[in-house]
């Protein structure tokens, strides 16, 4: 069967859902989509080689151009028509290949802080030709950011990097990474965003196993690591208030990325197991909860697309990912009973729940962002 | 309805709904012009009066005619506009007996008098009786501020109307989504204005030395009560503008555990003041309690969902952007 559309663009469709539509209608009939659907990884360095054909169908044909603009080598529309893209693949269950979700929270960032290295690097990394990690956390310096201490320093043209950080997302399978770094004094001020090339002499990076097994993320060594001056991201000590901007992304855009992942993963469950009223409640629960996020989510992705300036709210939507989170999990596990913990088949779904323990610790944690929701926005005083 | 309107709407609908009158709140409305407001913007109007009723915990029936409204514009029929809903009786069911008769045991919040009075006797048959047939006995419930009453009575075949088959169910569930989503709305209120207060007064309520706000502990009992709150809103919001029995039923079942969790929260953010009548608080837990039961309490309805995700096999997605 061939494509049905030529090269899609935003002014074809009238509403995100009509692109998405459209989209359903491309990757149920094309041949080149069939390996991804239903797709079960047997690790995650696996699935990361197998979806870099998804990432590269979809950018090729287009789909995945739009929600980003022109001079980035999108084909226009808002972030919109990304959040569409991503409720697509989840309908269709085709995983959503691990370098968007990291896109999703980099990039924006890089259109409006460094919009030269988004206009030149972001077409290979949309493509899956690159990818990239985010190394802000240190052994050190965990929910406590602010007090990171690996250095940079001039030298000539550019910049030298020296000190160690940790939890940094697919750190072994990237090419580069967004790097928070301090160039001057103590404290928030004193920090510095950068895009570091991690195939250099100066860099080791080791990856670290995580719960479910899998090498999810890296530890990065750097001694007298390069980075040249143009791939400052802002200005220098504009690091942590570019890191507050990230923020609305990696806690907002992100929570509609989950919870397609929710309802795919419920609609699995249901089709797996065998009705019980005894789980009747914890099922329900789990739904409410994901209906719950999937609507905060929606508006929050509605007001980033209408470049509304998000504060400390989307922290709440963060909170409900991390219940809605759990709860589903939690949901599935019980309800698909022994087998859940032993059935071979079921290894994939093993692997999710033991990840979705994260939820509460990654991207702030569940303390942190109750602190800042009581005090930030339900304006509880601050000691 | 634009921004400026809704505030004069609101600053109007606080004053009805707190002022000490004992004229009925339909009545009250329509001097207002709210039925010209209904007519002109029905999901805003009903959103807002409904919100601000559980802000101010108010106890004028303003579900009641609502309910009606719904199952007679379900139903076709304009003279039921005038009838009381019976809903479900903690005490029995209704039913219909073999010789046609209707035995009666239903909850209202305003006695019928001699409007007609619609009862639910099985998914596929309302009976219809008057008021005057049967004995309204008022209840005494865990919020003593919110009249309930029950009605009683064996009505003869030849005083019952019967409406059967799924012109019954249709029109019943249309009532009870619409009935759902504007109680959601009213627990909604309940939740923001509890939240809201508990986060104030630890603000002002200082111990050793400091604000209690200051306690992370009871900063984060009443953050993540404000999350569940914030995710029934949305919820709410989008159950009045498409008006679909799944997400009334959604919207109602996180209402109802976002503004019992609020309460507890937020209740141990008082200490002992809060457990006082001395205080307000106990007033939005009460009502919180009751209005939770009103066509399915929260447990019941999570129960209810995840039955029907198990046997339909389907996960429903609510809103598409
Ligand atoms: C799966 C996963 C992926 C990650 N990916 C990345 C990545 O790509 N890039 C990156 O830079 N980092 C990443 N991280 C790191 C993540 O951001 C940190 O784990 C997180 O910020 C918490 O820091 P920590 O682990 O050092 O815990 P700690 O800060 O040591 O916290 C331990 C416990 O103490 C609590 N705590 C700490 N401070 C307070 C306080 N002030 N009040 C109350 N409680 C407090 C925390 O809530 C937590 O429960 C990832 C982590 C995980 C689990």
């Amino acid at each position: 069967m061939t494509s049905p559309v030529a090269t899609p663009t935003a002014d074809m469709f009238d509403s995100p859902s009509a692109y998405a539509a459209a989209l359903q209608q491309f990757l149920s009939t094309d041949e080149r989509a069939k390996p991804y659907i239903g797709y079960r990884p047997h690790s995650l360095e696996d699935s990361a080689s197998h979806l870099t054909g998804l990432q590269a169908l979809l950018f090729d044909s287009g789909w995945s151009r739009l929600g980003w603009p022109h001079s980035a080598g999108g084909l226009g529309g808002d972030p919109r028509f990304r959040a569409a893209m991503f409720q697509t693949l989840w309908n269709m269950d085709m995983p959503i290949p691990e370098p968007f979700t990291t896109l999703e929270i980099l990039v924006p960032v890089l259109l409006v802080f460094a919009p030269h290295l988004s206009d030149a690097l972001l077409p290979g990394l949309l493509r899956g030709d690159d990818t990239w990690a985010q190394a802000f956390s240190e052994p050190d310096a965990g929910s406590d950011l602010a007090s990171l201490r690996t250095k940079m320093e001039p030298d000539g043209e550019g910049f030298r990097l020296t000190g160690q950080k940790v939890w940094s997302t697919f750190g072994h399978l990237s090419k580069r990474s967004v790097l928070l770094a301090r160039s001057g004094g103590p404290g928030h001020k004193g920090l510095t965003m950068v895009l570091v090339d991690l195939d250099q002499p100066g860099i080791e990076v080791r990856p670290i196993r995580a719960e479910d097994g899998e090498n999810h993320f890296s530890e990065i060594f750097l001694d007298n690591a390069w980075v040249p001056a143009d791939r400052v991201i802002g200005t220098l000590g504009q690091g942590w208030a570019i890191a507050m901007y990230m923020l609305q992304w990696e806690r907002g855009a992100w929570g509609w990325l989950q919870q397609g992942r929710f309802h795919q993963r419920l609609q699995q469950a249901v089709e797996l197991g065998t009705p019980n009223p005894d789980f009747a409640q914890q099922l329900g629960h789990a739904y409410a909860l994901s209906a719950a996020l999937r609507l905060t989510t929606k508006q929050t992705v509605e007001r980033l697309a209408r470049e509304e300036q998000l504060g400390p709210e989307v922290s709440v939507d963060k909170l409900l990912l991390i219940d809605a989170e759990l709860a589903t999990w939690d949901a599935i596990r019980a309800y698909l009973g022994p087998r859940f913990e032993a059935d071979d088949s079921l290894q994939w779904l093993r692997h999710e729940y033991l990840f979705s323990r994260a939820a509460p610790i990654y991207g702030g944690s569940q303390e942190i962002q109750r602190t800042l929701v009581a005090q930030r926005v339900l304006g509880m005083p601050r000691d | 309805m634009d921004n400026d309107t809704l505030d004069m709407l609101r600053t109007s609908l606080r004053h009805v709904l707190t002022e000490a009158n004992t004229v009925p709140l339909a009545e009250r409305l329509a001097e207002l012009g709210w039925d010209d407001v209904v007519a002109d913007d029905p999901v805003t109007a009903l959103h807002t009066l409904f919100t601000l009723k559980g802000d101010t915990v108010s106890s004028a029936d303003a579900i009641g005619p609502r309910l009606a409204a719904a199952l007679a514009d379900a139903l076709g029929d304009p003279q039921l506009t005038t009838a009381t809903i019976g809903l479900d009786s903690p005490f029995g069911p209704s039913a219909l007996a073999a010789d046609g008769s209707l035995i009666v045991d239903a909850v209202v919040f305003t006695p019928p008098a001699t409007n007609p009075v619609v009862v639910l006797v099985d998914a596929v048959h309302l009976g219809v009786v008057s008021g005057n047939t049967l004995t309204c006995t008022a209840l005494t419930t865990t919020d003593g501020n919110l009249a309930q009453y029950r009605l009683t009575g064996n009505v003869p075949a030849a005083q019952v109307q019967c409406i059967e088959g799924a012109t019954a169910s249709i029109a019943w569930n249309a009532m009870v989504t619409h009935g759902r989503w504007l109680i959601a709305c009213e627990l909604v209120g309940i939740a923001q204005h509890v939240i809201a207060s508990a986060a104030q007064y630890t603000g002002e309520r200082i111990q050793y030395g400091k604000p209690i706000g200051t306690f992370q502990a009871l900063q984060h009992r009443i953050a993540s009560a404000h999350v569940l709150v914030v995710g029934a809103a949305r919820l709410t919001e989008f159950a009045g503008t498409s008006g679909d029995a799944w997400s009334a039923l959604v919207a109602k079942t996180v209402a109802g555990q976002a503004a019992e969790n609020a309460c507890t929260q937020a209740q141990q953010c008082y200490g002992a003041i809060g457990f006082t009548w001395e205080h307000e608080f106990h007033h939005y837990l009460r009502r919180t309690y009751v209005l939770d039961r009103l066509l399915g309490d929260w447990r019941s309805l999570e129960r209810q969902i995840g039955n029907e995700l198990m046997t339909s096999r389907q996960v429903p997605k609510i809103g598409m952007l």
